[in-house]
């Protein structure tokens, strides 16, 4: 199947890219007015400087599927949704007890540092085990690396967890944080597409052949549906993430919100440009996520 | 459970009814799988009555009949398991079992589920048949040549004579003479003539052997023919399809492989004639279908899809192309 990697060719072209354009320059704006409004407290500097990143991660997924336009559709559009819901249920377990905020971001960071340890270590027992020296390029990468984590904990004193970062499962975070909804309406779906499993292969990547004789086999497919339904989803769940942020942390800011934005953009364009992909195929898979 | 005691307690209800009538008390009160098993057991094993005993074992786990409970239950039961998924499910380590496979899996193998797919090719050239000359007359065909192969085959796979496997087994010099008694009596070409697509586009089709000469190559129209003929098969609630599977259990009723007590919706086997304009032909429809499922496994048939089934769809491939 031909698969359509511009913008849908509608006289509404030009209005969708400038409401894309907006969308991104309100995320930034949003984002860098609450981080202001955050007030600073050195005690709790690994808290911040975690949520401070996974809100930055957050609002660049959202802003590279909005400029990635040959992403909306449902074969890798989700792989971004799905990680925007693992981020906003890391931050929602993060902040859910005041008093443990601080000490939840650091095995967050204790984590990751671990894994790099583990990448490295892995990589010399490859090398060790060709028996050779390490080229220059992986000597390169195995000294930056190594000077990464240094830079926050001294590399012989990191532990490495080989289990999940927070020592349960992310559906236990999930519901310890209260958005178990979001774990099973959101999370679980996109994971499908994620792991590539048969609730998502078996509607985007077989299509039933139409000969009796043949039994109804399911032969392998492309099937190409442009959707700006996942411009809309990234928008909504990166504004789930602002309104988490002034919820736990308490700030206050006075900006327009992207999301809001973006969805009277969608209004303005004309309802027709936007209920057009109702008709493409797979759009009847559309997961509902309102 | 429910319904096999209420069999064995109420004769004269059938399994169908008792699934509306209000015996949800007596599945609460008297809720004993064990016992029920065993029962449904000692039933199949001894055979009697074997079609009542298949429909009703397959009545208990109906989904629907499931599905009636769940909606029975009282309020305060509904209430104390609000926002429980999968309720009706056994948890096994992180695998929720449905009633149905887990009431299969406790009668130890005695209910499997069966692919309809891997049957549809044994009852084409009766489904042929009837799309050529109509129920009637097909069925006295079908009846014919059963009735001889029954008379001159002696290694028999099932006295049956339905499945196209069954027809396997017939040797050439027995084809002969099931294709004399067939001339004598008339129905020879017209079985030839009804078949012929089938044996043309499929050549190792066992009913080849009711031609002398291989017939002529397959012809478009041929084609056309089966994949509409399959494709009916396939709509296993189509009025044709039910008088193709009818017909299979009325050659299993001819074989005497098939009784049934005469309280039992098959005992009014032809009013299935009527289907789909009567709530009797419905039920004797479900009956037949049940039954038939039974009758395809063994000693009847095998417990794998046949060669001819398994030949069936991978030469499909090579006579026409896919269409997606």
């Amino acid at each position: 199947m031909c698969r359509n990697v511009s913008l849908p060719e509608t006289n509404s072209e030009t209005r969708l890219r400038s409401l894309v354009e907006r969308f991104i320059a309100d995320l930034d704006k949003e984002f860098s007015e609450r981080w202001r409004a955050w007030t600073y407290d050195f005690s709790l500097n690994d808290l911040r400087t975690v949520v401070g990143g996974l809100m930055a991660r957050q609002v660049t997924i959202a802003s590279e599927v909005a400029q990635a336009y040959s992403c909306w559709n449902y074969h890798v559009g989700p792989l971004f949704l799905r990680a925007m819901s693992e981020v906003y249920i890391t931050l929602v377990w993060i902040l859910e007890l005041p008093d443990q905020r601080n000490n939840r971001a650091q095995i967050f960071v204790e984590h990751g540092i671990g894994q790099q340890k583990l990448e490295i270590e892995h990589r010399r027992a490859m090398i060790s085990g060709e028996e050779r020296d390490p080229t220059e390029q992986e000597a390169a990468w195995i000294e930056a690396s190594e000077k990464w984590i240094n830079s926050q904990r001294a590399i012989f004193l990191t532990k490495v967890n080989v289990g999940s970062w927070s020592g349960i499962s992310v559906r236990k975070m999930a519901e310890e944080a209260g958005c178990i909804d979001f774990y099973n309406y959101v999370y679980t779906p996109w994971s499908g597409v994620a792991h590539s499993t048969w609730q998502h292969v078996g509607r985007y990547n077989v299509a039933q052949c139409q000969n009796p004789l043949h039994g109804f086999h399911l032969v392998p497919a492309t099937i190409y549906a442009h959707d700006s339904y996942i411009l809309y989803l990234a928008g909504k769940y990166a504004n789930k993430t602002f309104c988490l942020f002034d919820r736990k942390l308490g700030t206050k800011v006075c900006v327009p919100s992207a999301y809001d934005r973006l969805v009277v953009g969608f209004h303005e364009i004309g309802s027709q440009s936007i209920n057009q992909s109702d008709e493409l195929p797979g759009a009847e898979h559309r997961p509902l996520q309102d | 459970m429910l319904r096999l005691r209420a069999y064995s307690s109420h004769r004269s209800i059938g399994a169908t009814r008792l699934v509306r009538h209000g015996f949800r008390t007596h599945y609460e009160k008297n809720h004993d799988r064990n016992t029920d098993h065993r029962l449904a057991r000692s039933i199949l094993r001894e055979q009697v009555p074997s079609a009542i005993a298949i429909m009703v074992v397959f009545v208990r786990a109906d989904p629907f009949t499931q599905l009636f409970f769940v909606k029975n239950r009282s309020k305060r039961n509904r209430s104390s398991l609000k926002g429980r998924v999968l309720r009706d499910h056994t948890k096994r380590g992180s695998v929720f079992v449905p009633p149905l496979i887990r009431a299969m899996e406790q009668n130890n193998g005695a209910l499997q589920l069966k692919s309809w797919i891997a049957r549809l090719p044994e009852l084409l050239w009766m489904s042929l048949l009837s799309r050529r000359y109509g129920v009637p007359l097909a069925n006295e065909l079908v009846t014919a040549l059963s009735r001889e192969c029954r008379k001159r085959v002696s290694n028999q796979l099932s006295p049956i004579f339905g499945a196209i496997a069954h027809y396997g087994p017939v040797s050439i010099s027995e084809w002969g003479a099931v294709c004399r008694g067939l001339r004598n009596g008339g129905e020879l070409s017209l079985i030839q003539q009804g078949v012929q697509p089938l044996v043309a586009t499929y050549p190792q089709c066992p009913l080849s052997g009711l031609f002398s000469d291989a017939p002529q190559r397959t012809k478009k129209e041929d084609v056309a023919l089966l994949s509409t003929t399959v494709l009916g098969l396939f709509d296993r609630h189509a009025r044709s399809t039910v008088m193709t599977e009818a017909c299979f259990t009325w050659l299993a009723f001819d074989a005497e492989v098939l009784k049934v007590p005469s309280d039992s919706v098959l005992s009014q086997f032809p009013s299935v004639e009527g289907y789909p304009n009567s709530e009797l032909s419905k039920k004797i429809a479900a009956a037949i279908r049940n039954t038939n499922r039974i009758l395809f496994s063994p000693p009847h048939y095998c417990d794998e899809p046949s060669g001819w089934s398994a030949y069936f769809w991978n030469h499909g491939m090579e006579v026409s192309a896919c269409n997606v």
